[in-house]
């Protein structure tokens, strides 16, 4: 199963260290609540357990593959005006 | 001089040509030879038709200029308006308007309706191809009204009147469904729309929509376009790749994301992403681990890398990578080593151990504090010569604190020592000596422990099972030292976990009988209550062993003996009493002749002819002997004596082929074993009617399974040989 970075659910880059994880899961679940954010909530809690508790790693790693977060935007290719070509080259619609 | 003779072709050859569509040998045939046998009609017939067969075929694949040529060669054979219409046709479609407007003055004034309009239509448009916006607006009216307004259309839009353009292209409605797409095709290219094409869109309209170039007729323009045309599709098809790849829709070549995505980080980021969902959605693992190895320099940046790089070894067998790993890791753990939690080194320092050079894992494992895992992998499972204080003191501090990775890690003791007790047969006088000193220090160890986490319990006493069942190897009397310390060792940790010796396991059990009785015993299969189908499907469930030998040695057996413990048997059957007598333990040191196989089996035959046999007999007889279940020479001659028993009492062949199923232990069920059981079972069922019974179907579709998956050499023979006699029989 594909899944999120559970370090970049957690808000966890740069130089942190292992001891912050705890920190900033208790900051994020005071963000997201069960009750507001089940979802986030859950994403949080799951990616918590991944990184603190032994047994759901090993689980985790069997069954799970992370992503990164991705930030780039695509920009939406500017569509050309074909129609030109067809004053160049010879087409009819119909059979002939 | 006499006018040289022409080669001849015979005209069924020809037709044959013909009606196989190979119309250019048709014509090249018909350069070449006189045809024999055909009409100078009919071959004048044949020869248009493959002409114009032949234009039509290269018009259709965009060769335009071939497509002329054939149509030239047959006007010069049949000048008539149906194929002048053609050649009006494709001057048109090689952008030689001029010349078109000239060749259509007679065509135009054709008699026949149908050429006369498709001739105006085509005369117009080489009119305002060419530049001149004069429509004859006479010659339109003729037109059906699509395509007069196509000719208005196309006149409004080259002279770049837009509005007025769509307001005739929506007017021209053709019939054919098939002009109708392709009007829309203009419309969607006009207003710069997506639209869906299908094969029946002409060439150019596709082209100009996604790019496919397929038999666009090939003009000096069309060359020209395609070069621009074609670079803009793929540029904005990469743009649509890496949207999927944002998305985790797909995996995408990996040049795609270098060449499209400038940002260093994110292009790391796609590139990694890109490898998940290669191992995910493709499940190219191979190709994964090549592009993580390629790129590795850059992905170690994030800390998630170590694991994929773990999670993509497990699932591809490379012994390359390897060499790797531990710089991989080394610079890993630099730029991570603060950020891992414990239990992560630890997964990282296995994986090293399991995986990457020895010697070099270790120094970087030390480096990193990971002594532990070094101390479980190295020490304890080398089966230390000595025990230091030092490992004392880390065994404690292991055995204190619960670690799942650490659990794990230890319990490879017990499947360690379980292989050793499996092949302990094969081992010479001095390597035994050795081993048994071993495990003295091994028991030393787990004796030293003060404290051990409940959560270890399960483990230690497996590892002790293990090693109670092993020391049984030894004899008593020169090891003495070995059982007691490890009687030791085990009441040291029933103290620790305060158990109760009853819940202790059987090995663990015997260990202490040994003692008290001061003699080693043989560990002997226990079936006990369990029906003849549980203990098969039991082993099925577990089946994972194929080559396992045992060599035994023989005595010689005194027959006068036997005859008189047969005797006593016989008697004990016939008159209800326990049949076991005391006098069969003292075969104990003869129990690999043969003749006291055929003996044990003459007392089963016995058994059965009494009907004092049940399940457990054979397992208890044994039990009594000393003979071990797993015994194969045991098997085999039960195997063997089925045909012989058959021939006297089928019930006891049958009940001799059961017991030799079911007596195969874990361990050693080799498929070989399966071959032999469905011999017999096609002996019995064949030769003496008897039913294909639910053990019958389970071990042939076993065996076939595991014969097909692994097709080992030696029984494919044999295998084929079986199946064709099953089906012979209809048994199959």
């Amino acid at each position: 199963m594909i899944k999120k970075s559970p370090y970049e659910i957690l808000g966890l880059e740069g130089d942190f260290e292992f001891k912050d994880i705890k920190k900033v899961y208790r900051k994020a679940i005071r963000e997201y609540s069960p009750d507001t954010n089940p979802e986030q909530f859950a994403l949080i809690s799951d990616a918590y357990d991944y990184l603190s508790n032994e047994e759901y790693f090993i689980k985790g790693i069997e069954d799970n593959r992370f992503v990164l977060n991705i930030s780039i935007e695509i920009e939406e290719s500017k569509k050309e005006d074909k129609s030109r070509y067809l004053k160049d080259i010879f087409e009819v619609p119909f059979k002939i | 001089m006499a006018k040289k003779k022409r080669k001849t072709f015979q005209s069924n050859q020809l037709l044959s040509l013909f009606h196989s569509n190979n119309y250019q040998k048709v014509i090249s045939k018909i350069k070449q030879f006189e045809i024999e046998g055909m009409s100078a009609e009919e071959l004048h017939k044949i020869q248009l038709t493959s002409y114009e067969k032949l234009a039509e075929a290269n018009f259709e694949s965009g060769d335009i200029n071939r497509a002329m040529r054939d149509i030239e060669s047959l006007l010069m054979i049949e000048n008539s308006d149906k194929y002048q219409l053609i050649k009006l046709k494709y001057l048109c479609y090689m952008e030689h308007f001029k010349d078109a407007i000239l060749f259509s003055n007679d065509l135009i004034n054709s008699k026949n309706l149908k050429i006369k309009r498709e001739a105006i239509f085509l005369y117009l448009l080489a009119n305002i191809y060419s530049g001149n916006y004069e429509i004859d607006e006479k010659n339109l009216k003729l037109l059906p009204i699509a395509r007069q307004n196509y000719i208005l259309a196309f006149r409004a839009f080259l002279e770049d009147k837009r509005d007025e353009t769509l307001i005739f292209f929506n007017k021209c409605n053709p019939r054919a469904k098939v002009e109708k797409e392709n009007i829309n095709a203009i419309k969607s290219i006009l207003l710069q729309e997506d639209s869906l094409c299908n094969e029946t869109i002409k060439p150019l309209y596709r082209f100009l929509i996604n790019g496919d170039d397929t038999n666009l007729q090939n003009t000096k323009n069309s060359r020209v376009i395609k070069k621009e045309i074609i670079s803009e599709f793929a540029k904005n098809r990469k743009k649509s790749d890496i949207e999927h790849l944002i998305s985790l829709k797909s995996s995408i070549p990996v040049e795609s994301i270098t060449k499209e995505i400038k940002d260093k980080e994110q292009q790391t980021r796609l590139i990694y992403n890109n490898i998940v969902l290669i191992i995910e959605k493709q499940k190219n693992f191979t190709k994964a681990l090549e592009l993580f190895v390629k790129h590795r320099s850059s992905l170690i940046q994030f800390i998630e890398s170590g694991i994929l790089l773990i999670q993509i070894k497990s699932l591809v067998d490379d012994r390359k990578s390897d060499k790797l790993l531990v710089n991989f890791f080394s610079s890993y753990l630099k730029l991570h080593y603060k950020k891992l939690s414990e239990f992560q080194l630890d997964f990282i320092f296995i994986f090293l151990l399991q995986n990457a050079q020895i010697e070099s894992s270790m120094k970087l494992i030390k480096e990193y504090g990971g002594e532990d895992i070094i101390f479980l992998f190295r020490g304890i499972m080398a089966l230390m010569d000595k025990v230091e204080e030092l490992d004392i003191e880390r065994f404690n501090k292991i055995m204190r604190k619960w670690s799942f990775l650490k659990g794990k890690t230890l319990n490879g003791l017990a499947d360690y020592i379980d292989i050793l007790d499996d092949n302990i047969d094969n081992m010479s006088r001095i390597e035994k000596e050795i081993l048994g000193k071993q495990l003295v220090q091994i028991s030393i160890l787990f004796a030293s422990c003060q404290q051990a986490h409940k959560k270890y319990q399960s483990i230690i006493f497996n590892i002790l099972s293990s090693m109670a069942k092993f020391a049984q190897n030894f004899e008593f009397s020169k090891n003495i030292k070995l059982y007691t310390q490890l009687a030791e060792t085990i009441n040291s940790f029933i103290k620790i976990y305060n158990m109760d010796k009853s819940d202790l396991s059987s090995d663990i059990k015997t260990l202490f009988t040994s003692i008290q009785k001061k003699k080693s015993i043989k560990k002997e299969k226990k079936i006990d209550n369990m029906n003849f189908l549980d203990i098969f499907e039991s082993m099925l469930a577990d089946y994972d062993q194929d080559e396992d030998m045992f060599d035994f040695d023989r005595n010689s057996l005194d027959e006068n003996d036997l005859e008189k413990i047969k005797k006593d048997f016989i008697e004990a059957l016939k008159n209800n009493k326990n049949p076991f007598s005391s006098v069969l333990e003292e075969l104990e040191d003869n129990f690999y002749s043969d003749t006291l196989l055929e003996f044990i089996l003459d007392l089963l035959a016995k058994a059965i002819e009494f009907k004092k046999y049940d399940n457990s007999f054979t397992a208890k007889l044994l039990g009594v002997m000393n003979i071990s279940m797993g015994d194969r020479e045991y098997r085999e001659q039960l195997i063997i004596s089925i045909k012989e028993y058959a021939k006297k009492d089928i019930k006891t062949a049958i009940m001799f082929l059961y017991d030799a199923i079911t007596l195969a232990p874990n361990k050693d069920r080799e498929t070989l074993w399966y071959l032999k059981w469905l011999e017999s079972y096609l002996y019995l069922i064949d030769d003496y009617n008897q039913p294909k019974d639910k053990a019958f179907k389970g071990i042939l579709n076993h065996f076939i399974r595991v014969q097909e998956k692994k097709r080992f050499k030696t029984l494919n023979a044999r295998f084929e040989k079986l199946i064709e006699r099953f089906k012979d029989k209809g048994l199959f």
